[in-house]
């Protein structure tokens, strides 16, 4: 009895499969991923593709320009775009730390890092050389340093992690150390890379991008570790300068159309696509958030617009009558359709926006008239009919680095030197002048305040606007619908996710 | 009138006394309406028995008392009145039901043997009526266990269950279902007229033997079965029809006016002048019809059972209906003289369904009723009255202008192959092998008008997947009975290998809206590389060895034990396999000699146990680092795909393990009359999975699926049931369950994962608050808000504890948790003659829930373009923005009426009908609640039970009448 028993449960036991693993089919198990060299090069695509959040509803750059004297939200005339005062608290500066928005900006910069950090850890591993790997871990490397540029730009001490393979929590550093820690890493890697723009090197990080972060860098350093490094800044410019690589486009416009890789101006690109990038995370969404639905479909844009960012009056009646910037930035005035037809808002109303409002349309009751606030025209719509609202993103690439950002840090490096004489001789910088309908300046004018204003205007809503403000004293300022702040406001806070998933923060 | 009737009576009596011997004819048939054969009928010196189809013939005189009988049953009495045709109905014996049996998995054992907590149901326990879903009938039945339905008259709707609290933070909640031994099925593939009993194993010590499925409970599921020795075709039709019994309410168009010209003078831009029922606007009178058919028959060796199955529901929204179309067999057959038996099943299922768009409710409520439905003028919106505003869309539209068919077909065979090895009495050898192939395919059609596509000139999608299951079980089995020991062991193994594959695809820009999802090749989108496209494939593999041995003495001291070696591919690399072993005892007192004399007492026993059991109801591939495609990166001109990892990884990935203790008694008293269960248990789940936060750098993603934290859940459940009348007419049987449970989230965190985020259950603006907390040391489904204090003189609310009017989220206070401090189930059967009433009433005690449309939408604040709740006129004083309080956190105590059903055995029988029965049944008829919103009994699943959702479906009642007849 007990051996027939016996038997048959060996009998099972044997034929029985006792195989657990998983089977995979529609991913691929990293281990297995790397076999070919193309598939290194093309692994750091997960790093760069990172930037892409950066044109988002919700991301650092939107965050920025919210937070700085250039957009503003006011409550539109239905109502929306209030959400718990998330809009409002960004512009008035004072963000609570579980602020959705100043996650997502977080989330920009902690991302990028990790995904960086992710590509070196891989290609650390990989045992066999070829040619393009140590190029490509220098591209890696300074775009890390660029990414935590952005975290010490806005939050100062930040937590530091340059590896996936570092146990525990990451500690917070100070902004003196990770300072250090960037300008380390790009002048290490900088003779890696690849000096000349390219097709091939469009979007990625080449030698002029390393030496335009690095003069960020130098820049800012009074404001961040309170060392002045101004010939350091002027001497990264001009490497970008002298190389000549790079020329201001014909038309300020040029940097900002729907097609516009073939640039001259630009030195580092996100490039962007109606097809390739369309997520929440991954497309250039200004359009929606900006345009009212109203207008979207006389433009071309076969979409319900969201009807939100505005540009702040103030900021609109800083410019000069005779700066052509200003219309190439804003959309105000009487509004056309595709084909240059006059538009009425109403039978018998034009459509003409207003770029003035009163303050009062501004808070939690208020509402902003339907043609109040000028809207954000910067980047040329598309009228093909392919913007289609959701997630559909915009086919014009942002420049996160152009030439003209480079001739203006120049100049301001040599007047912060006291050389307004040299500055003013830059030939660059008086083509840029003459670009925008303007005459170029004397040494006299090269006042920091002038020097402020010509930057404000010419990269109007790219990004810089918040440590350009901070370096220029003017970050506390009252301005429209926000009352002037003390000091703490210079560092945002650490979101409330972040905390929550380090102590050491 | 009267003259005329009395001469009629007399009449009739007088004939009637005049004759001698009447001739009654009819049919007996068992609880389960099986015809008996052999039961006797004895009147005085006459006598009949039944023959196979369970039809007699008696010959007695008038008046004279007949008694049919049939071991295990009690008798049945009735009175001759002349010639008849009868159907006879026989009610098991109360000492009878100690002997049925009860499904234990991988086996059967008698309800007076049973050691754990299982509870079994037959058919006639269950409710009358029409269901479109099996689990509707195990509402209120099971004492420990909720089934709730939060879709309420949706025909698609799924039901939730969960058995003895929550015992988990984020992985699934549902039982592990077997209908007739296939494990993991899918209980919308039977009908619910099929159903012969139903197990469900609630402690540790019952469902250890399923391992790490076995947390959730186990509901054994056994269909009616192919049967030797009758032949008979039944047919049942049901036609339903159904109506509103709850919903939210918004304003009318002439409350709306009044309130804007007299509250909010300022918003009178939003009125535009109709009157329009937007709720009546999208919905109709549902009718429902389902017809069964059930042809069986058999002789020792062989038998078979056939049913075919149509049903055509109708929901409550334009459009939404849900058909089932079954056909399923089951043959058994007997070879080798006696040494093998083979049961063979085969089905297919096919469900089509058009789901309901639960937006459209939603818009339909806040939808502006001084809005017409339609506006010529507008084209580019295809003549529906359209203002664009972000959600906020005509819900005429949403419903016309989508088309969505969702269709599933199964094909599901299986055998079964039992060896008896007859030289060792009690031995056998028994293989199963299921197979299943399920094919799901989901097309939808949004016009070019559709509302929140405008302008992409018509949306088409269409997704299909294909679902594999795959089941090989062997068991060994001996059972044998000597010298008063009873034993009987099982030693086991199995094997299930579960496939997917997903496909979809989505493209617009359609030239015409004729062509719906049926060329979807013609879209620009496509061209313009804008269309989507996905396939995806993944499997999943569960083995385990087990084994139980169950032993007792004389029926008087009883043991089982049982031990699992169960592994799942989803788990880590190093934490494949884990072991589930279960013990329990029972010892039967009135079994004992010295108990011989006390009478009143019929049946007493006491039972403990204690088993492990697991939970590995997660996603597959969460314990390895897997690249996916991310987003596309510009590289030397051109676009091409990035890789990323798909989630942070975690290697040591495990199942929850929980312990759970059970101590229960079975009673019977007064000659079977009253009995009853008590039971008492104590579960500790470990090892709890949950989505930590994690720092980003230097993980990949922000959360990490990890077993973290423990939960206790702690409760007495009992059961009652009596039968309180008892007469040659009358019978009255009644049940009553109740249910207490106390949870407690003893551990969320470790040295690990410390600081972590508590609050949870967001509710969006107006509302912007956190609602509940996870909190060690209590409760689940605690809801926290600042305290409600009164309606101030700017018409605001008041809160207690404000400060720069604000309460701090520490001043809030814990207002209590989701779940109920009692359930309650009261099912009632009363029959008289061949009449049946029964009833089910079902209740909680306790408990609270979140009345989202009142905190979103009882506010002057919200009116404007928006509709909010007729109810704001009660209380017009209160004019202020929408502060979260614990006034929306009401009690969601409530006592509903489940069912109420009567039903006729028409006393009519011959050659050729065997038996007809008409019913009429009423569901959902009566919710008596304090809670303002539109159904307390919201899901209590997840970790954010008892929040009220704004797109829900509306509930209804049903009303049903339906036929059974028995050839």
């Amino acid at each position: 009895m007990k051996k027939i028993l016996y038997m048959v449960l060996s009998a099972v036991a044997l034929c029985a499969c006792t195989n657990l693993d998983e089977q995979i089919y529609s991913k691929i198990a990293k281990d297995n991923f790397f076999t070919t060299e193309e598939q290194f090069v093309k692994y750091s695509a997960r790093a760069y593709s990172s930037l892409q959040h950066w044109g988002t509803e919700k991301s650092l750059w939107t965050f920025v320009i919210q937070n700085t004297n250039e957009v503003c939200v006011p409550v539109n005339p239905n109502g929306g775009w209030w959400d718990d005062g998330r809009y409002n608290e960004v512009h008035v500066h004072n963000i609570s730390f579980s602020n959705r928005l100043l996650e997502m900006a977080w989330e920009y910069w902690t991302n990028g890092v990790t995904a960086c950090n992710d590509v070196l850890d891989t290609f650390e591993d990989v045992e066999q050389d070829f040619e393009a790997k140590h190029r490509v871990i220098a591209e890696v490397k300074v775009l890390r340093a660029y990414f935590y540029m952005c975290g010490i730009d806005n939050w100062g001490s930040v937590p530091f992690s340059i590896s996936k393979k570092e146990t525990g929590y990451p500690p917070k550093k100070d902004r003196a150390y990770v300072f250090d820690f960037i300008v380390k890493e790009i002048t290490e890697n900088l003779p890696y890379l690849e000096e000349v723009p390219s097709t091939e090197y469009y979007g990625r990080i080449t030698q002029g991008a390393a030496y335009a972060i690095l003069a960020k860098m130098y820049l800012n350093a009074e404001k961040w570790i309170g060392k002045p490094m101004w010939a350091e800044a002027a001497t990264a410019c001009q490497a970008i300068i002298e190389k000549g690589h790079y020329t201001l486009a014909p038309n300020y416009k040029d940097n900002f159309e729907v097609y516009n890789e073939n640039c001259p101006e630009q030195i580092f690109a996100i490039p962007y696509s109606t097809v390739y990038t369309t997520s929440d995370h991954h497309a250039f969404l200004i359009y929606m958030s900006t345009l009212p639905a109203d207008l979207c479909r006389p433009f071309g844009i076969n979409a319900d617009g969201w009807d939100g960012l505005c540009g702040e009056p103030d900021f609109l009646s800083s410019y000069d009558p005779a700066d052509t910037r200003k219309a190439d930035t804003w959309l105000y005035g009487q509004m056309y359709d595709k084909d240059g037809k006059a538009l009425e808002y109403e039978p018998g109303v034009p459509y003409v926006i207003d770029p003035d409002m009163p303050e009062s349309v501004y808070g939690k009751d208020s509402r902003r008239g339907p043609l109040q606030g000028a809207r954000i025209g910067k980047w040329t719509y598309q009228d093909d009919g392919k913007l289609t609202g959701g997630q559909v993103g915009m086919e014009n690439d942002f420049f996160l680095l152009r030439y003209a950002d480079v001739v203006l840090m120049y100049v301001e490096a040599l007047v912060r030197q006291g050389k307004e004489a040299e500055a003013a001789a830059v030939a660059d910088f008086k083509t840029l002048r003459a670009r925008a309908g303007l005459p170029p300046m004397t040494a006299a004018q090269l006042t920091l305040d002038n020097l402020y204003w010509e930057r404000a205007h010419e990269l109007a809503i790219e990004g810089w606007a918040r440590q350009d403000m901070i370096r220029f004293d003017k970050f506390l300022d009252a301005w429209w619908a926000k009352p002037a702040k003390t000091e703490s406001v210079l560092l945002l806070p650490i979101p409330k996710t972040a905390k929550a998933a380090n102590p050491n923060l | 009138m009267k003259k005329l009737f009395y001469c009629i009576l007399f009449l009739f009596l007088s004939w009637a006394a005049l004759a001698q011997n009447r001739t009654v004819t009819g049919v007996v048939l068992d609880e389960r309406d099986t015809p008996m054969a052999g039961a006797t009928l004895v009147a005085g010196k006459a006598y009949a028995i039944t023959d196979e189809n369970g039809r007699f013939t008696l010959q007695a005189p008038q008046d004279a008392a007949v008694t049919v009988s049939f071991l295990g049953y009690d008798d049945y009495p009735f009175t001759v009145k002349g010639n008849a045709s009868l159907t006879i109905r026989m009610i098991p014996s109360a000492a009878t039901m100690l002997n049925e049996s009860v499904a234990i998995g991988y086996g059967k054992t008698t309800k007076k043997e049973v050691t754990g907590a299982v509870v079994s149901l037959k058919s006639e326990d269950l409710d009358k009526g029409s269901f479109t879903s099996a689990a509707a009938m195990l509402q209120g039945k099971v004492a420990g266990l909720t089934v709730v339905n939060p879709d309420g008259g949706d025909p698609n709707a799924s039901y939730q269950f969960l058995l003895r609290g929550t015992n988990t933070l984020s992985a699934g909640q549902g039982p592990l279902i077997i209908i007739d031994g296939v494990a993991d099925a899918d209980v919308r593939n039977i009908n619910f007229q099929e159903v012969e009993s139903i197990d469900v194993l609630k402690d540790g010590s019952a469902s250890a033997i399923y391992g790490t499925r076995g947390t959730n409970g186990v509901v054994i599921i056994t269909t009616k079965r192919a049967k030797s020795g009758t032949t008979s075709v039944q047919y049942d039709g049901q036609v339903s029809v159904q109506a509103v019994q709850s919903r939210a309410k918004p304003m009318t168009a002439r409350e709306f006016e009044y309130t804007i010209k007299n509250f909010a003078p300022g918003k009178s831009g939003s009125l535009y002048g109709n009157d329009t029922d937007w709720f009546k606007e999208i919905t109709r009178t549902p009718v429902s019809h389902k017809h069964n058919l059930a042809i069986s028959g058999g002789t020792e060796k062989f038998s078979h059972r056939t049913v075919i199955n149509v049903e055509q529901n109708q929901g409550l929204q334009k459009k939404n209906e849900a058909a089932k179309y079954l056909f399923k067999t089951n043959i058994t057959q007997k070879i080798l003289e006696g040494w093998l038996e083979l049961d063979a099943n085969l089905s297919y299922v096919k469900r089509v369904s058009s789901p309901a768009n639960y937006g459209a409710f939603r818009q339909a409520f806040m939808r502006n009723p001084t809005e017409p439905v339609y506006d010529p003028d507008a084209t580019i919106y295809g003549g529906y009255y359209t203002l664009t505003e972000s959600d906020y869309t005509n819900p005429v539209a949403m419903i016309n202008e989508r088309d969505a068919r969702n269709e599933t077909a199964t094909l599901a065979a299986n055998l079964r192959a039992t060896l008896n090895i007859l030289p060792v009495k009690g031995l056998k050898w028994d293989n199963f092998v299921s197979y299943s192939d399920e094919k799901y395919s989901a097309q939808e059609y949004k016009t070019s008008y559709y509302p929140s596509s405008v302008g992409k000139k018509g949306v088409a999608y269409t997704s299909s997947n294909a679902y594999d299951d795959f089941q090989w079980e062997s068991t060994l089995q001996y059972s044998n009975v000597f010298n008063g020991h009873s034993i009987q062991g099982i030693l086991g193994y199995t094997w299930q290998q579960k496939m997917n594959w997903e496909s979809s695809m989505e493209n617009y820009g359609f030239d015409s809206d004729f062509y719906k999802y049926n060329n979807m090749g013609s879209g620009t989108a496509l061209k313009e590389g804008l269309a989507d496209m996905s396939t995806y494939r993944s499997s999943s593999r569960y083995i385990a060895f087990f084994g139980r041995a169950i032993w007792n003495y004389k029926e008087k001291y009883l043991a089982s034990v049982s031990l699992r070696r169960d592994g799942s591919s989803r788990f880590g690399k190093n934490q494949k396999w884990g072991w589930f072993p279960a013990v329990s005892l029972g010892w039967r007192i009135t079994e004992e000699p010295w108990m011989e004399n006390v009478e009143w007492l019929n049946e007493l026993k006491i039972r403990a146990g204690f088993g492990v059991t697991g939970n590995q109801d997660f996603a597959n591939y969460k314990s390895l680092m897997l690249m996916s495609t991310g987003t596309s990166f510009y590289y030397n001109g051109e676009w091409i795909n990035s890789y990323a990892p798909a989630s942070n990884a975690n290697p040591y990935l495990r199942w929850e393990r929980k312990n759970e203790f059970n101590v229960g008694l079975d009673f019977s008293v007064l000659d079977n009359r009253l009995g009853g269960t008590l039971d008492y248990y104590y579960r500790l789940t470990t090892d709890l999975l949950y989505e930590y936060n994690v720092p980003v750098p230097p993980y990949d993603y922000k959360t990490l699926f990890t077993n973290v934290g423990s939960i206790s859940n702690m409760g007495i459940e009992l059961t009652l049931y009596a039968t309180p009348v008892k007469t040659r007419d009358w019978v009255w049987n009644t049940t009553l369950v109740a249910a207490h449970n106390e949870n407690k989230l003893i551990k969320f965190t470790n040295e690990e994962f410390q600081n972590q985020d508590y609050e949870i259950g967001w509710a969006a603006t107006p509302v912007g608050a956190y609602l509940q907390r996870l909190i060690e040391g209590e409760s689940l489904g605690s809801f926290y808000a600042p305290r409600y204090s009164h309606v101030g003189a700017d018409g605001s609310d008041v809160l207690q504890d404000e400060f720069n009017g604000k309460v701090p989220v520490t001043k809030w206070s814990r207002i209590g948790t989701a779940y109920p401090d009692l359930t309650l189930g009261w099912t009632n059967n009363l029959r008289f003659r061949q009449w049946t009433l029964s009833m089910t009433l079902r209740g909680s005690i306790g408990g609270k829930v979140f009345n989202s449309y009142r905190a979103n939408y009882e506010s002057l604040q919200q009116i404007g373009l928006r509709n909010i709740l007729s109810s704001w006129l009660d209380n017009t004083a209160y004019t202020g923005e929408i502060r979260y309080s614990d006034k929306y956190i009401e009690d969601a105590s409530y006592l509903k009426l489940d069912n109420v059903s009567i039903s006729y055995d028409i006393p009519f029988t011959n050659k050729y009908l065997h038996g007809a029965r008409v019913f009429v049944s009423g569901q959902n008829l009566l919710c008596i609640t304090g809670y303002k919103g539109v159904d307390p009994e919201v899901s209590l699943s997840g970790l954010t039970p008892g929040i009220e959702s704004t797109s829900y479906y509306p509930r209804t009642m049903t009303f049903t009448l339906g036929a059974t007849l028995t050839f």
